[in-house]
């Protein structure tokens, strides 16, 4: 009885080296479920079949390596970034499993009595799934990890902002690994190895998904220069507004989810301003009558509520007009990137006019201070200007900071 | 001309239809069930149809019709290979029946003899191509040929009388065109289908060949959830095209509430006209977007024009040049519509070489452009005006006639009346307060004064 069966090492080599060419980004890592797959299923056929012993796992470790750098080579021709870090947690984690099942001695030979081919074929499955799950649980972890150090962040939040298509595939990974490992001695690797099946069309999915965030992208970038190419504002005003709400929505700790959302409403701030009778000058939404503003409030959230955009945007361009001091005499619940957005949006008002004049944007802001504008946020802006030499322009490029 | 056709004839045809479907339905389930039995497993229909329905499909509005991207095909797939024909059959009828609650019940009942036909009929096929029917025993050599040939070719089959069926419905219920609609199912439906035959014969190599059974329902699941997950991208795909076209028509219309209903109106008969034209889908998609947007560089010209009550001055003419261009630079950084630019930017460009921006001529003006100047001059007589009411459907599509071959395409006018006759497309928006004919909203008005390229003024044709 040789090794491993030569035309499921040759099959495996093959899928391994695909899957590694067809990396995807979920979430914070690039993962490669096929190869995933393709990889711990190969692994785990010679612990179902009984036959467990180092030698079998240096071999298992030959193959899988010749995979994974044959890929790296079709990587490497392809132009492809490598993604060093999230190969070596998977790497690291494969040869973690050769080394329990084939190398430890005992651990093998007593998980064979439950994945072996003469136990029920339930419990097969279910050691098969339990053991690709530590497998893949190990990799994302140790992918999470490294990204947790780097970006100096804690480990759970990272794991828990894992998007929930990313689990599914995780699962789906397991489920075909665990398949694989039952199919091959039964109907041959050439067909068995076809479990990575639902694998490549979840990355059909997750290529369109990335679409149609583009799109979604696209379309707040197009309705943000309407009303620039047709002169109601300022050339480069809504993408200078965005930068800055975002500054400030990062200097006061906003969560990710709501800096994009404050950046996405900036974009969209003046998009009312489509609706007025007769335009503001220089569309400076500072000078224009209190009512006319929660018009252009108005129309604003209206037309991007047809462009799909999140309630949390929707909300902040609803009240990006509200002054102040209904917070504080009302007790109005204005969310804090609304009035972000009016900070910021006043902030560059004034200053377009004051050209020329640093400070006299600022003192402006400060006589409507704790009535119309939040203290807290005018703090943050005072210690967002103060590093920039005149914030009259130069806004334009830190766009996505 | 074509006459308006009854409805009333048109809901009996599609009962007859529906009829005839689940009667063949049924006689296709008896025969199998008689000659093959009924399936081995009863527990097998439950637990394939828990899964399925655990994870229910998700509906893309293609051309007039709904088209149906989710796992429904997969459970008489899988009942063929592990439940014989009578089994694929059975499941196809509670695929039909998944979609309670979300579809009419006629629908429903036309659905679930579609599905059963599509089972039985690709069971006899694989029957009959010599399919083993017993997988249980199947092994490593006596895959291909035995198992795999037969059921790629029940899957063509169950394909193709999917396609046949709907496209049946369609042409009788809807006007559809039969033929178009075939290619368009099969183009769009294609890979689906065959992305759904191949988890089919998966679920059934683990129940049958690795003796999994029931279990396979619950190791799959992930797999078969990642799979309708990546199907659900589809439908958010064109989700979010028609959110964006939907918001740019809120732009103009919240600026110019005097246009309001106007860009879809002319849309949706770009789109048939397109459609009409026998165009491929791709193309009718373009020419529709680009007709609910074509007057989307209006938002550039100053409100007090795009008033109902202003008369366009000869200023006013010249600023109007510069819509289509403006609608062009607007759109140009989203690029589901860039095949879509063509036609906004000449839509005001005239079959003779009088119109603007250009002044091309005939077969210089991008097709697209021909069909969305038919679409919006029939749109513009149909609305009304100060002055003047909005004119009857057949004076509208005479006045349009008489204007093909100087303004308009003749080979797009030709279309004209089945489009808007087929499928009742001949509303036009009402506003409280119409137009003047010499406002700058009147402009897709045949009869309105034409800017020229120099600005000066032109008599009317």
């Amino acid at each position: 009885m040789s090794l491993v069966d030569p035309l499921t090492a040759a099959v495996a080599v093959a899928w391994i080296a695909a899957g590694e060419s067809l990396r995807a980004r979920v979430g914070f890592v690039t993962t490669a479920p096929i190869s995933t797959a393709a990889a711990v299923g190969f692994v785990l056929v010679p612990l179902g079949m009984g036959n467990v012993s180092p030698l079998v796992g240096v071999t298992i470790l030959g193959v899988v390596s010749l995979g994974v750098v044959l890929g790296m080579a079709v990587r490497a021709l392809r132009g492809l970034p490598q993604q060093l870090v999230d190969l070596s947690a998977q790497y690291a984690a494969l040869l973690l499993l050769v080394v329990c099942l084939y190398v430890v001695p005992g651990v093998g030979t007593a998980l064979a009595r439950t994945a072996g081919a003469q136990a029920p074929v339930a419990a097969r499955a279910a050691t098969f799934v339990a053991v690709a799950l530590m497998t893949t649980g190990l990799e994302g972890l140790g992918a999470a990890l490294v990204r947790s150090r780097r970006w100096m962040i804690p480990v759970r939040p990272l794991i828990r902002g894992f998007p929930g298509p990313g689990w599914l595939l995780g699962m789906a990974v397991v489920a075909s690994a665990a398949s694989i490992a039952l199919a091959v001695p039964v109907i041959g690797p050439l067909v068995a190895f076809l479990f990575v099946w639902p694998l490549i069309q979840a990355l059909v999915g997750l290529a369109r998904q990335g679409t149609v965030r583009a799109t979604f992208r696209e379309s707040v970038q197009a309705l943000s220069n309407l009303t620039e190419v047709s002169g109601l504002t300022r050339r480069g005003h809504a993408a200078e507004v965005a930068a800055l709400s975002a500054d400030l929505a990062r200097r006061l700790r906003m969560p990710a989810e709501d800096v994009e959302a404050v950046t996405f409403a900036g974009l969209l701030h003046d998009l009312g301003q489509t609706a007025l009778g007769s335009p503001i000058p220089e569309g400076a939404t500072v000078f224009a009558a209190p009512a006319d503003q929660l018009a252009i409030a108005d129309h604003s959230t209206e037309i991007a509520r047809r462009a799909g955009v999140s309630d949390r945007v929707l909300a902040i361009l609803h009240h990006q007009a509200a002054p102040y001091r209904e917070v504080r005499e009302f007790g109005e619940a204005i969310p804090l990137g609304a009035r972000i957005l009016k900070v910021a949006n006043a902030y560059l008002d004034y200053d377009a006019v004051a050209q020329g004049r640093p400070g006299a944007a600022l003192e402006r802001i400060h006589l409507g201070l704790g009535y119309e504008y939040d203290p807290e946020v005018v703090d943050a802006l005072e210690r967002s200007v103060s590093g920039r030499p005149s914030a009259s322009r130069g806004w334009v490029d830190v766009r996505r900071g | 001309m074509t006459t308006v056709p009854v409805p009333a004839s048109r809901e009996v045809a599609t009962w007859l239809y529906i009829g005839a479907a689940v009667t063949i339905a049924v006689a296709l389930l008896v025969v199998c069930g008689t000659s093959f039995g009924w399936g081995q497993a009863p527990l097998a229909y439950v637990l394939l149809t828990a899964m399925v329905a655990a994870s229910r499909g998700t509906e893309l509005n293609e051309l007039g019709g709904k088209v149906n991207l989710s796992l429904a095909s997969l459970l008489p797939s899988v009942g063929l290979l592990i439940q014989g024909p009578a089994g694929a059959a059975i499941l196809g009828v509670i695929a039909g029946f998944l979609e309670v609650g979300r579809l009419p019940w006629r629908a429903l009942l036309f659905n679930a003899s579609m599905y059963s036909i599509m089972g039985s009929a690709s069971g006899l096929t694989y029957w009959a191509l010599n399919g083993d029917m017993d997988l249980e025993t199947v092994t490593y050599g006596h895959l291909l040929v035995p198992v795999l040939l037969p059921f790629f070719v029940a899957m063509l089959i169950l394909a193709l009388i999917n396609a046949v069926l709907l496209s049946g419905i369609m042409r009788i219920n809807a006007r559809v065109p039969f033929r178009a609609q075939v290619v368009e199912l099969v183009s769009s439906a294609g890979v689906p289908y065959a992305a759904n035959g191949v988890l089919a014969l998966l679920i059934a190599l683990l129940w049958l060949p690795v003796g999994l059974r029931g279990y396979t329902t619950i190791l799959m699941a992930a797999p078969v959830f990642a799979a309708q997950w990546a199907f659900t991208q589809y439908g958010d795909e064109r989700l979010a095209h028609e959110r964006t076209v939907s918001s740019l028509v809120g732009a103009i219309e919240t600026k110019a509430p005097g246009l309001v209903g106007q860009a879809d109106a002319v849309g949706a008969l770009s789109r048939a006209l397109a459609a009409e034209l026998g165009l491929a889908p791709t193309e009718i998609q373009a020419i529709g977007t680009a007709g609910t947007l074509h007057d989307l560089g209006l938002v550039n010209l100053p409100a007090v024009m795009l008033s109902p009550d202003q008369p366009a001055g000869a200023d006013d003419l010249e600023t109007l040049l510069g819509h289509p261009s403006a609608g062009v630079e607007l759109l140009h950084g989203i690029s589901f519509v860039q095949a879509s630019l063509d036609a906004l930017a000449f839509h005001h460009e005239r079959f003779d070489g009088t119109g603007y921006p250009d002044g091309l001529q005939g077969d210089q003006i991008p097709l697209g452009a021909r069909v969305v100047a038919v679409a919006d001059a029939f749109v513009a007589l149909r609305t009304p005006r100060a002055g003047r009411p909005a004119l009857g459907v057949y004076a509208a599509l005479d006045q349009v006639d008489g204007m093909a071959g100087t303004v308009l395409d003749p080979a797009v006018v030709r279309v004209l009346p089945p489009a808007v006759l087929s499928r009742r497309l001949w509303t036009a928006p009402e506003h409280v307060l119409p137009a003047r004919a010499d406002s700058v909203l009147a402009h897709d008005e045949p009869g309105f004064r034409r800017p020229t390229l120099l600005g000066t003024e032109v008599d009317p044709a």
